[in-house]
């Protein structure tokens, strides 16, 4: 973590307004995206995540308003910026790439049109620059024969090369930060792996930092550096990646591991339902849910972020702080490194510092 | 019926898998309850009809107890009420949950609880004021030597008593004033306005219900139909939408009140057949991506045939299209209908809103109170028909989110 | 978590209770017979043009599949969007006519069955769909929407059906009361709990399942998953499940059947087919899967290009315009990747899209773009595909230009090297068909040729690759190949 982040966010909190009272679809959600740090969003749906990132240039819709925290960007909090100061970070400083590529595109305007319009409403150049520049960014997202497509509609691209139309027009602008909310959803596999394989190279090539919104743990294995794991508008956890899926510290984080197919172990669902955000539960939002919940859990609020390995992982969990025996939490989470992992159990081979922090901790 | 075969278990609740399916294989579907009541008051509605139409002839023994002398418009309303009831009212009281969901819906909007409430009032005076004004005598000046009320002014307004052939009412300074038997005033051949106004809601309301009961089914039938075969049947079927849309309905009342002679019942028969083909569009395009819905899919994968498909899964799906879609079209014909009582292609003799504002126009503005009223009611009830029927495109919409 | 252990405990004591199921339809006579055969099945959709609705071609999205699906298996049907999977699954149950093909359901022909009969199979054969949302119709309640197999095959008395509504939703996990509920009142899982009771409550033999779980998040994703596994071994079911995603298929499936463009590329049990792929496509796919390690080596994968278009598949293996490992001529020794260029040149070639006239003008805005200094992302991009085209100052002619946007090599081989000229050249006079005889007698192929068959591999298992069988003497140069362009076979794992 570098020590004047990009991008961070305090105390967050976005309401919408519905027919039966408020929501509260973001509550107190605090990260930070360093320069050429790739952090991720994880939650289900109803977790917060794709608000959260409409609410950092405040693309919430009308009915959502941010009602507290900062969202600062090199210095400036975004969230008191006037419109047409925002509108000019928004889009060229910090890039949004939307999860659904058909409806990204205007299909009336030629895919050529629409990234060298991106390119001049940034930056006034002729026509041809901004042709040519179109050109080579579509060239860099991989476009076989870029040039000779220039000229092609939205409809005669498939899904996975629309989404990398797309984000050859978030980058037109050499954003700092991209904003990616589930880029690869609805994509195939195939498609998807060289999407993620693109982002990553963009970002190091570009010291971008990339906010990565996603629900598929998967994805974040594979190019996460830092992990926000997000439940009913909460955060519960945050972490280096290896720490996150290692050693994770929340019983939520937990009990999502073990939901995931493909690692071996049995699936084991977690029982109950998401909350309901109208009506969220007292005190932690998973105690309902969690196989660890204590008195002290199901009143007051959501605990807040504790130490939970070293300084860098924290968790949400009462288990952590001083009163508590955290390896009641932890043990768990041990069982499930080692069923889930097999015959790996990187945990007690090569770990970072602060897994071996939290290592000495426990002994 | 016994279907549960499963014997020596510890509870005799019917469980899917003791299902004996080769003693309901043969079995037919059993009509349901309520197309059962539904084909009891059509059938019903037959007798009476073939009753009255018949009395002439009936043997004496039989007993005439059926005084009403209703017209041929009358009967088709009673029919259309009989619809309107099974479709619409019926499912609304079978199902008060939807119901209050609907009405929280509707109440999000003060102006539509307005329009929806002036309608209410609206279909009360249609059903019922033309009795109730018998009844109260409305207009009907007790003492039978009293002159004919020529042009008499409402209540509370005066006008020069020379100006009129007779005061009714009371004469105060040289001017006559409205008198209470005749609240809104009469026209020039003496016709009380407002009984007049009753009298044209009522026909205001059969041609709503009546046009409506010979459009929504043609409409619907089509659209749905169409839109779930597709292929040559869209094709044929939309060809004749288009034809049907290149003569307007406007037209074909004209050349055919040239040969029938006008008449309301001609007016309603043409506008109900003839003007459905931009609600079939409609429903159309509405059932065209309900078809790819996977309900519908899955009611296939079941065995459920075409027609069953259609007509439990598509119509009822379609439904807030159509209805919208009729209660915008309902102001427009109200219009029309004026309109052509305006030109006097309907005979002077029905008391419609239109002939009074064509009556009234011959004496305006001096006797603008013949006019005022029927435009201010037509204007209301066109309003409150766009503003419903706005309201309950969103109301009806069955995804439209929103638990209890 | 009552909730749960009390289903638990509802389903556990089902399993106890298979006897009463032996009077099903079929009964155990015919177990040697595959509860579902599927030959040569196809779906094509003719394109028409005009009043007439004249056929000018045919989308063929499932085109000759194979395979058998046994009582009590699982068998997973996977492939990338658009390979033809969901239409299979229709097809097989006749809910859109298939144009060839038999499929025979515990032994009979469904194609031939008469009207009760077709009843029947409807009812012993359920369908349950991806989408929770859009599959339930909005207007009636889930126990109505439940009841209504039922109702069609012929059970009358309504407070019977509520029943056994009531009973099924509590054996998928649902309250009995959640009947009254409105499909908008219940989450995702719920729903996706009711279509799995709306499909077990006419006591089906088999179910398919298109993309049952892919619509829900991760963690109603596990219980669905584990609801099914219940369900299956409970009640004896032969599942189908359609996929695009791996793990749900390797969570829930004995066997894997693996589709690309429209035909069924590799089958076998589902250790075997994902721990040691022997289709190149196969192996493309397992390697795209993210492993949830973050630790994990970046894997290799090397798979461009798109699932073609179903009107007009390639010639040959449908597989060889994107396949890292398509097979040289016996006398060759090409560099693979150099070979792989051709291949796809050659593909693109056949295929027609070579259009000389746009690659020129692109050269074009290349030669204008490397006067322009301006952009900051220029000195990154062209690094690849225009390296030769990037010398200024000659106007570029369609022969440089098609070979840059090809990338095509220059050859060492004098013959070969001079075809590829000539080609070339015929290309760029629009003579397309003559540059496409030119490649084919240049650079000949088996995989261009002729369009493998399903064969059995030396791992058992079945695969569609000319890797696998007569062609074993290039084989090994191949497999090379396959390990220079980075797509490794994961054996050794």
């Amino acid at each position: 973590m570098s020590d004047d982040p990009l991008l961070s966010v305090s105390n967050l909190r976005t309401e919408f307004s519905t027919p039966d009272g408020p929501l509260v679809a973001v509550d107190d959600v605090s990260f930070e995206v360093g320069r050429g740090e790739t952090v991720c969003l994880v939650g289900e749906s109803g977790s917060g995540k794709t608000v959260t990132c409409e609410s950092l240039t405040r693309l919430v819709p009308e009915s959502g308003e941010i009602a507290d925290g900062s969202v600062e960007f090199e210095g400036s909090d975004l969230t008191e910026l006037s419109p047409s100061a925002l509108r000019r970070i928004r889009g060229d400083r910090i890039a949004h790439v939307f999860q659904n590529p058909q409806n990204a595109l205007d299909p009336v305007y030629s895919v050529g049109e629409q990234v060298a319009e991106a390119v001049q409403y940034h930056r006034e150049i002729s026509d041809e620059a901004a042709r040519a520049r179109a050109r080579s960014l579509l060239d860099r997202v991989g476009i076989p024969n870029a040039a000779a497509r220039l000229d092609d509609y939205p409809h005669e691209f498939s899904g996975g090369m629309r989404q990398r139309v797309v984000i050859a027009i978030a980058l037109a602008s050499d954003p700092d930060l991209l904003v990616a909310d589930e880029p690869t959803t609805a994509l195939d596999v195939t498609i998807e792996t060289r999407i993620l394989r693109l982002l990553a190279e963009l970002q190091a090539e570009r010291d971008m930092g990339l906010l990565f919104v996603t629900h598929d743990l998967g994805v974040v294995a594979e190019i996460a550096d830092r992990v926000v794991v997000m439940y009913a508008g909460k955060v519960m956890e945050r972490g280096p990646v290896e720490n996150i899926f290692e050693r994770p510290a929340h019983p939520y984080t937990q009990a999502l591991l073990r939901c995931l197919p493909g690692r071996g172990g049995p699936l084991e669902p977690i029982g109950g339902s998401l909350p309901d955000l109208r009506d969220p539960p007292a005190g932690c939002r998973f105690h309902p849910r969690c196989p660890h919940a204590r008195a002290e859990c199901k009143s007051g609020e959501q605990p807040p972020l504790y130490d939970a390995r070293g300084r860098t992982q924290s968790a949400s969990c009462v288990f952590y702080d001083d009163d508590h025996d955290a390896s009641v939490v932890r043990e768990s989470a041990r069982e499930n490194g080692e069923t889930s992992n097999g015959t790996k159990s990187v945990a007690d081979g090569e770990t970072s510092d602060e897994a071996s922090d939290g290592r000495r901790e426990r002994r | 019926m016994s279907t549960d075969t499963g014997t020596g278990t510890d509870t005799d609740r019917p469980e899917f898998e003791r299902v004996d399916w080769d003693d309901h294989e043969r079995s037919r579907f059993a009509l349901r309850g309520k197309t059962v009541a539904l084909l009891v008051a059509l059938a019903a509605l037959l007798v009476t009809y073939v009753y009255h139409i018949n009395i002439a002839s009936l043997p004496t023994w039989v007993p005439y107890v059926f005084p009403w002398d209703a017209t041929d418009i009358e009967w088709l309303f009673a029919l259309s009420l009989v619809f309107a009831g099974f479709f619409v009212v019926a499912p609304l009281v079978s199902n008060p949950r939807l119901t209050r969901l609907y009405w929280r819906r509707l109440t999000r909007s003060r102006l539509a609880v307005v329009a929806f409430g002036y309608l209410a009032f609206f279909v009360f005076v249609g059903l019922a004021g033309p009795t109730l004004a018998d009844w109260l005598n409305l207009g009907v000046n007790p003492d039978p030597r009293a002159y004919v009320p020529i042009s008499q002014p409402p209540v509370g307004v005066g006008v020069d008593q020379y100006e009129l052939p007779f005061c009714a009412g009371s004469v105060t300074d040289g001017q006559c004033y409205g008198t209470t038997l005749h609240p809104l005033g009469t026209t020039a051949s003496g016709d009380d306005v407002l009984l007049w106004l009753v009298d044209g809601t009522n026909i205001a309301l059969q041609i709503a219900l009546i046009t409506s009961m010979l459009l929504v089914p043609l409409a619907t039938a089509v659209g749905t139909l169409a839109a779930y075969f597709g292929g040559w049947v869209d094709e044929l079927l939309m060809r004749y939408v288009d034809i049907q849309q290149v003569i307007p309905a406007f037209f074909v009342f004209l050349v055919a009140q040239y040969f029938y002679g006008g008449s309301l019942f001609l007016f309603i028969l043409v506008f109900g057949l003839f003007n459905w083909g931009g609600v079939a569009r409609l429903v159309r395009s509405e059932a065209l991506q309900r078809t790819e819905e996977e309900y519908v899919l899955a009611a296939r994968s079941v065995g459920s045939g075409h027609l069953r498909v259609v007509t439990r899964h598509l119509v009822p799906n379609v439904s807030n299209t159509v209805l919208t879609a009729v209660t915008l079209q309902i102001p427009t014909l109200l219009v029309v209908e004026a309109t052509l009582s305006y030109l006097g292609f309907v005979p002077g003799g029905a008391r419609t809103w239109g002939n009074l504002i064509a009556l009234g126009l011959r004496g305006f503005p001096q006797y603008w109170w013949v006019v005022a009223p029927p435009v201010v009611v037509l204007f209301l009830t066109v309003v409150a028909f766009n503003v419903v029927g706005d309201a309950l495109r969103d109301v009806l919409d069955p995804r439209g989110g929103e638990g209890t | 978590m009552n909730d749960d252990t009390r289903r638990d405990e509802r389903i556990g004591r089902e399993a106890g209770e298979n006897q009463t199921r032996e009077n099903r339809t079929g009964g155990n006579e015919n177990d040697h017979v595959p509860l579902l055969t599927v030959r040569g099945l196809e779906k094509h959709y003719p394109i028409t043009e005009g009043l007439l609705r004249r056929e000018v071609g045919r989308v063929r999205a499932v085109d000759g599949v194979d395979f058998e699906l046994r009582r009590g298996e699982t068998l997973g049907l996977i492939g990338e969007s658009g390979c033809g999977k969901s239409t299979a699954a229709r097809s097989l149950l006749h809910l859109d006519e298939p144009t060839g093909g038999t499929v025979a359901f515990d032994g009979d022909e469904v194609g031939e069955f008469d009207r009760q009969r077709r009843r029947r199979f409807r009812r012993r054969a359920q369908l349950v769909l991806q989408n929770p949302t859009s599959s339930f119709d909005p207007r009636l309640t889930i126990g109505e929407s439940v009841a209504e197999p039922l109702e069609i095959h012929g059970m009358t008395d309504a407070s019977t059906r509520r029943a056994v509504v009531e009973d099924t939703l509590e054996r998928t996990g649902l309250q009995a009361s959640m009947a009254d509920r409105y499909p908008h009142e219940l989450s995702g899982g719920q729903k996706q709990r009711a279509a799995l009771a709306r499909a077990l409550v006419l006591d089906p033999d088999l179910v398919v399942a298109d993309e049952p779980v892919s619509a829900l998040d991760v963690s109603v994703q596990a219980e669905i998953i584990a609801l099914l596994r219940r369900l299956v071994s409970t009640f004896e079911l032969s599942l189908l499940v359609i996929s695009h995603d791996m793990g749900v298929v390797r969570e829930l499936c004995d066997r894997v059947a693996v589709m690309y463009a429209g035909e069924i590329v590799e089958r076998g049990p589902v250790e075997s087919v994902f721990e040691r792929p022997q289709h190149p496509y196969t192996r493309a796919l397992v390697a795209a899967v993210p492993t949830p390690d973050p630790r994990a080596e970046p894997r290799p994968f090397d798979l461009h290009g798109d699932v073609p278009d179903p009107a007009e598949f390639p010639d040959g293996c449908r597989f060889h315009p994107r396949c890292p490992a398509v097979i040289q001529p016996p006398d060759a020794d090409l560099q693979q990747r150099e070979w792989q260029r051709i291949v796809a040149f050659r593909a693109a070639v056949d295929a027609g899209q070579v259009d000389p006239e746009a690659l020129v003008s692109a050269v074009e805005v290349d030669v204008s773009v490397d006067t322009d200094t301006s952009g900051g992302i220029d000195a990154s991009a062209d690094a690849d595909a225009a390296s030769d085209a990037s010398s200024p100052s000659p106007p570029p002619s369609a022969t440089t230009a098609i070979r840059a946007a090809y990338d095509l090599p220059t050859l060492d081989d004098d013959e070969r090297s001079s075809a590829l000229s000539t080609a070339v050249d015929a290309v760029s006079s629009g003579d397309a068909d003559h540059a496409s005889e030119i490649l084919e007698d240049a650079f000949p192929t088996v995989c261009i040729r002729e369009n493998p068959s399903l064969r059995p591999t030396d791992l058992g298992h079945a695969a569609a690759c000319h890797l696998h069988g007569e062609v074993r003497e290039t084989e090994t140069e191949a497999k090379n190949g396959a390990g220079e362009s980075g797509v490794t076979s994961s054996d050794e794992a």
